[in-house]
Protein backbone atom coordinates (compact mmCIF):
# COMPACT_ATOMS: atom_id res chain seq x y z
CA UNK A 1 0.00 0.00 0.00
CA UNK A 2 1.06 3.55 -0.78
CA UNK A 3 1.18 6.57 2.19
CA UNK A 4 0.81 9.63 1.71
CA UNK A 5 1.41 12.80 4.26
CA UNK A 6 -1.59 14.86 3.94
CA UNK A 7 0.21 17.76 4.69
CA UNK A 8 2.09 19.17 2.05
CA UNK A 9 6.02 20.03 2.85
CA UNK A 10 7.64 23.84 2.49
CA UNK A 11 8.31 22.66 -1.03
CA UNK A 12 5.42 21.37 -1.65
CA UNK A 13 6.50 17.76 -1.74
CA UNK A 14 4.56 15.14 0.93
CA UNK A 15 6.57 12.73 2.27
CA UNK A 16 5.56 9.24 1.25
CA UNK A 17 6.16 5.23 1.76
CA UNK A 18 5.07 2.29 0.16
CA UNK A 19 5.26 -1.12 1.67
CA UNK A 20 3.38 -4.40 2.07
CA UNK A 21 2.48 -4.02 5.38
CA UNK A 22 -0.81 -2.46 6.86
CA UNK A 23 0.26 0.68 8.93
CA UNK A 24 -1.57 2.98 11.26
CA UNK A 25 0.03 6.43 10.09
CA UNK A 26 -1.88 9.42 12.22
CA UNK A 27 -2.15 12.37 9.74
CA UNK A 28 -1.13 10.41 6.56
CA UNK A 29 -3.39 8.75 3.69
CA UNK A 30 -3.80 5.91 2.11
CA UNK A 31 -2.95 6.52 -1.98
CA UNK A 32 -5.94 3.97 -3.78
CA UNK A 33 -4.48 1.86 -6.42
CA UNK A 34 -6.91 2.82 -8.81
CA UNK A 35 -5.63 6.82 -8.20
CA UNK A 36 -3.46 8.02 -11.28
CA UNK A 37 0.17 9.20 -9.46
CA UNK A 38 1.03 12.15 -11.22
CA UNK A 39 4.98 12.48 -12.51
CA UNK A 40 5.38 15.52 -10.26
CA UNK A 41 5.10 12.88 -7.26
CA UNK A 42 5.46 13.76 -4.11
CA UNK A 43 5.04 17.12 -5.45
CA UNK A 44 1.22 16.73 -5.88
CA UNK A 45 -2.07 18.53 -4.41
CA UNK A 46 -4.03 15.94 -2.66
CA UNK A 47 -7.41 15.58 -0.96
CA UNK A 48 -8.21 13.13 1.38
CA UNK A 49 -11.56 12.18 3.47
CA UNK A 50 -11.46 9.28 6.31
CA UNK A 51 -8.02 8.17 5.78
CA UNK A 52 -8.09 7.62 2.16
CA UNK A 53 -7.11 10.17 -0.58
CA UNK A 54 -9.85 11.09 -2.76
CA UNK A 55 -7.84 13.07 -5.44
CA UNK A 56 -4.16 13.88 -6.36
CA UNK A 57 -2.96 16.26 -9.02
CA UNK A 58 -0.01 17.74 -10.27
CA UNK A 59 2.20 20.46 -9.27
CA UNK A 60 4.90 22.56 -9.96
CA UNK A 61 8.44 20.75 -9.41
CA UNK A 62 11.07 23.26 -7.86
CA UNK A 63 14.27 23.16 -9.48
CA UNK A 64 16.76 20.55 -7.76
CA UNK A 65 18.39 21.50 -4.73
CA UNK A 66 22.52 22.65 -5.53
CA UNK A 67 24.65 19.80 -5.09
CA UNK A 68 27.23 19.54 -2.39
CA UNK A 69 30.64 20.77 -3.98
CA UNK A 70 33.66 18.96 -3.02
CA UNK A 71 36.12 20.62 -0.37
CA UNK A 72 39.09 21.35 -1.30
CA UNK A 73 41.77 18.71 -0.76
CA UNK A 74 45.03 20.44 0.72
CA UNK A 75 46.53 16.81 0.00
CA UNK A 76 46.05 17.51 -3.79
CA UNK A 77 46.57 21.16 -3.77
CA UNK A 78 50.06 20.55 -1.96
CA UNK A 79 50.95 17.85 -5.08
CA UNK A 80 49.98 20.53 -7.46
CA UNK A 81 51.80 23.12 -5.69
CA UNK A 82 55.19 20.75 -5.95
CA UNK A 83 54.68 19.89 -9.27
CA UNK A 84 54.16 23.45 -10.64
CA UNK A 85 57.85 24.03 -8.61
CA UNK A 86 56.39 25.98 -5.84
CA UNK A 87 59.14 25.41 -2.96
CA UNK A 88 58.52 27.92 -0.55
CA UNK A 89 55.52 30.23 1.17
CA UNK A 90 56.15 34.26 0.80
CA UNK B 1 -15.19 -24.92 10.48
CA UNK B 2 -19.03 -24.13 11.30
CA UNK B 3 -21.19 -25.19 14.22
CA UNK B 4 -24.35 -27.20 13.55
CA UNK B 5 -27.10 -24.99 13.94
CA UNK B 6 -29.82 -27.36 15.54
CA UNK B 7 -33.68 -26.60 15.70
CA UNK B 8 -34.18 -29.18 18.83
CA UNK B 9 -31.05 -29.15 20.44
CA UNK B 10 -30.04 -32.27 22.01
CA UNK B 11 -33.52 -34.37 20.58
CA UNK B 12 -32.35 -37.72 19.56
CA UNK B 13 -35.11 -40.93 17.98
CA UNK B 14 -34.13 -44.07 19.78
CA UNK B 15 -35.89 -46.86 17.74
CA UNK B 16 -35.57 -50.42 19.74
CA UNK B 17 -33.40 -53.52 18.05
CA UNK B 18 -35.74 -56.17 17.38
CA UNK B 19 -35.18 -59.15 19.32
CA UNK B 20 -32.29 -57.40 21.97
CA UNK B 21 -34.31 -56.25 24.79
CA UNK B 22 -33.22 -52.67 25.93
CA UNK B 23 -31.56 -52.10 22.71
CA UNK B 24 -31.99 -48.99 20.63
CA UNK B 25 -30.33 -47.77 17.82
CA UNK B 26 -29.80 -43.53 18.10
CA UNK B 27 -30.05 -41.30 15.53
CA UNK B 28 -29.82 -37.58 15.56
CA UNK B 29 -33.45 -36.04 15.64
CA UNK B 30 -32.35 -31.97 16.10
CA UNK B 31 -33.43 -30.90 12.63
CA UNK B 32 -30.60 -28.72 12.24
CA UNK B 33 -30.74 -25.76 10.11
CA UNK B 34 -26.84 -26.34 8.60
CA UNK B 35 -25.24 -29.64 9.53
CA UNK B 36 -22.19 -28.04 10.45
CA UNK B 37 -18.97 -29.41 10.14
CA UNK B 38 -18.21 -33.21 11.34
CA UNK B 39 -15.55 -33.67 13.76
CA UNK B 40 -13.22 -36.96 11.98
CA UNK B 41 -9.77 -37.19 10.51
CA UNK B 42 -10.59 -35.21 7.73
CA UNK B 43 -11.15 -32.52 9.30
CA UNK B 44 -8.89 -32.72 12.07
CA UNK B 45 -5.54 -34.11 11.31
CA UNK B 46 -5.26 -35.67 7.70
CA UNK B 47 -2.40 -37.73 6.83
CA UNK B 48 -1.15 -35.28 4.24
CA UNK B 49 -0.85 -32.51 7.16
CA UNK B 50 0.48 -34.97 9.92
CA UNK B 51 2.91 -35.83 6.74
CA UNK B 52 3.54 -32.21 6.88
CA UNK B 53 3.99 -31.65 10.15
CA UNK B 54 6.58 -34.54 10.51
CA UNK B 55 8.45 -32.35 8.04
CA UNK B 56 8.41 -29.00 9.09
CA UNK B 57 9.43 -30.15 12.62
CA UNK B 58 12.01 -32.49 11.78
CA UNK B 59 10.44 -35.61 13.36
CA UNK B 60 10.81 -39.24 12.49
CA UNK B 61 7.16 -40.15 12.41
CA UNK B 62 3.86 -37.84 12.40
CA UNK B 63 1.76 -37.27 14.91
CA UNK B 64 -1.16 -39.55 15.07
CA UNK B 65 -3.26 -36.72 17.14
CA UNK B 66 -4.03 -33.26 16.99
CA UNK B 67 -2.28 -32.38 20.09
CA UNK B 68 0.89 -34.45 19.01
CA UNK B 69 1.11 -32.04 16.09
CA UNK B 70 0.45 -29.04 17.93
CA UNK B 71 3.05 -29.64 20.20
CA UNK B 72 5.70 -30.83 17.31
CA UNK B 73 4.73 -27.33 16.02
CA UNK B 74 5.23 -25.30 18.87
CA UNK B 75 8.95 -27.59 19.51
CA UNK B 76 9.57 -26.35 16.16
CA UNK B 77 8.79 -22.59 16.41
CA UNK B 78 10.42 -22.53 19.89
CA UNK B 79 13.54 -23.61 18.06
CA UNK B 80 13.44 -21.19 15.21
CA UNK B 81 13.96 -18.05 18.07
CA UNK B 82 17.00 -16.16 17.27
CA UNK B 83 17.71 -17.80 14.01
CA UNK B 84 14.81 -16.57 12.06
CA UNK B 85 14.32 -13.14 10.63
CA UNK B 86 11.01 -11.05 10.19
CA UNK B 87 11.53 -9.02 7.54
CA UNK B 88 9.38 -5.65 5.64
CA UNK B 89 10.44 -4.06 2.40
CA UNK B 90 9.30 -0.91 0.93
CA UNK B 91 10.19 2.38 -0.61
CA UNK B 92 9.54 6.41 -0.38
CA UNK B 93 10.55 9.10 -2.60
CA UNK B 94 12.79 11.94 -1.87
CA UNK B 95 10.69 15.18 -0.76
CA UNK B 96 14.04 17.22 -1.54
CA UNK B 97 13.83 18.74 2.30
CA UNK B 98 15.75 18.47 5.37
CA UNK B 99 16.41 19.93 8.58
CA UNK B 100 14.89 18.85 11.80
CA UNK B 101 12.47 20.62 10.93
CA UNK B 102 11.91 18.41 7.79
CA UNK B 103 12.74 14.65 9.03
CA UNK B 104 12.27 11.87 6.65
CA UNK B 105 10.25 9.11 8.88
CA UNK B 106 10.07 5.69 8.02
CA UNK B 107 7.19 3.50 10.00
CA UNK B 108 7.36 -0.24 10.40
CA UNK B 109 5.15 -3.31 11.41
CA UNK B 110 7.67 -4.03 14.10
CA UNK B 111 10.64 -2.89 15.42
CA UNK B 112 13.58 -3.36 13.12
CA UNK B 113 17.33 -4.71 14.34
CA UNK B 114 18.65 -3.32 11.28
CA UNK B 115 17.52 -1.13 8.79
CA UNK B 116 18.99 -0.55 5.07
CA UNK B 117 18.13 2.85 2.98
CA UNK B 118 19.52 2.54 -0.85
CA UNK B 119 18.69 5.12 -3.55
CA UNK B 120 17.82 3.51 -6.85
CA UNK B 121 20.51 4.35 -9.09
CA UNK B 122 19.35 7.27 -11.27
CA UNK B 123 22.03 6.91 -14.55
CA UNK B 124 21.48 10.40 -15.41
CA UNK B 125 21.84 12.36 -12.16
CA UNK B 126 25.35 13.35 -11.20
CA UNK B 127 25.62 12.48 -6.65
CA UNK B 128 23.62 9.53 -5.39
CA UNK B 129 23.66 8.29 -1.94
CA UNK B 130 25.43 4.84 -1.37
CA UNK B 131 23.47 2.06 0.70
CA UNK B 132 23.21 2.97 4.18
CA UNK B 133 22.71 0.43 6.95
CA UNK B 134 21.18 1.65 10.53
CA UNK B 135 21.09 -0.05 13.85
CA UNK B 136 18.29 0.18 15.76
CA UNK B 137 19.12 2.35 18.88
CA UNK B 138 21.95 4.45 17.27
CA UNK B 139 21.84 7.72 17.75
CA UNK B 140 22.88 9.16 14.33
CA UNK B 141 23.40 7.27 10.86
CA UNK B 142 26.12 7.82 8.69
CA UNK B 143 25.12 8.58 4.85
CA UNK B 144 27.61 8.50 1.98
CA UNK B 145 27.28 10.55 -1.41
CA UNK B 146 29.13 9.71 -4.18
CA UNK B 147 29.87 12.11 -6.93
CA UNK B 148 30.76 9.87 -9.93
CA UNK B 149 31.71 12.66 -12.14
CA UNK B 150 34.86 13.38 -9.99
CA UNK B 151 37.52 10.29 -10.73
CA UNK B 152 37.95 8.93 -8.49
CA UNK B 153 34.38 9.26 -7.32
CA UNK B 154 34.61 12.04 -4.72
CA UNK B 155 32.40 10.86 -1.69
CA UNK B 156 30.86 12.54 0.93
CA UNK B 157 30.19 11.25 4.64
CA UNK B 158 27.98 12.72 6.74
CA UNK B 159 26.54 11.37 10.08
CA UNK B 160 22.64 12.33 10.24
CA UNK B 161 20.79 12.72 13.33
CA UNK B 162 17.92 10.43 14.03
CA UNK B 163 14.87 11.63 16.04
CA UNK B 164 13.01 9.32 17.01
CA UNK B 165 13.73 5.18 17.42
CA UNK B 166 10.30 4.43 19.61
CA UNK B 167 8.52 2.48 18.95
CA UNK B 168 8.23 1.41 15.14
CA UNK B 169 8.84 4.65 13.43
CA UNK B 170 12.11 5.80 12.02
CA UNK B 171 13.08 9.65 11.59
CA UNK B 172 16.28 11.20 10.51
CA UNK B 173 17.24 14.38 9.36
CA UNK B 174 20.65 16.47 8.45
CA UNK B 175 21.36 19.59 10.13
CA UNK B 176 20.44 22.35 8.96
CA UNK B 177 22.52 24.21 6.39
CA UNK B 178 22.80 20.96 4.85
CA UNK B 179 21.63 19.46 1.67
CA UNK B 180 18.75 17.19 1.06
CA UNK B 181 21.87 14.64 -0.45
CA UNK B 182 22.93 14.05 3.34
CA UNK B 183 19.13 13.25 4.26
CA UNK B 184 18.37 10.33 2.11
CA UNK B 185 15.99 12.52 0.49
CA UNK B 186 16.97 13.77 -3.09
CA UNK B 187 13.99 15.08 -4.58
CA UNK B 188 12.16 12.94 -6.55
CA UNK B 189 14.49 10.17 -6.25
CA UNK B 190 13.16 6.72 -5.46
CA UNK B 191 14.79 4.93 -2.00
CA UNK B 192 14.11 1.38 -1.47
CA UNK B 193 14.50 -0.23 2.37
CA UNK B 194 14.50 -3.33 4.19
CA UNK B 195 14.12 -3.48 7.65
CA UNK B 196 15.22 -6.98 9.92
CA UNK B 197 14.61 -8.07 12.93
CA UNK B 198 15.15 -11.90 14.98
CA UNK B 199 11.42 -13.53 14.85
Amino acid sequence: MRYIEIEALPNGAHRNQETESVLSLEGWAVIPEELEIPESFPFVDISAESGMVTSMSAREVPEPEPEPEPEGDIWDELAEAIRSGVNGID
Amino acid sequence: MQDRVPTYPGRVRLTPVTGQEGVYDMERADEPTQAGTPINKATLLTDAAAAAVEAAAGENSPPSLPSQALAMLAAAISELNGKAVQMETGEYTGTGTYGSANPCTLTFSFQPSIVIIAQMVDTGAETHNVPIIYKWGDATMAVRCERKTSSPPYTYDYNVNVASTSGKTLEWYAASGSFAYYQANISSKRYVYIALAPV
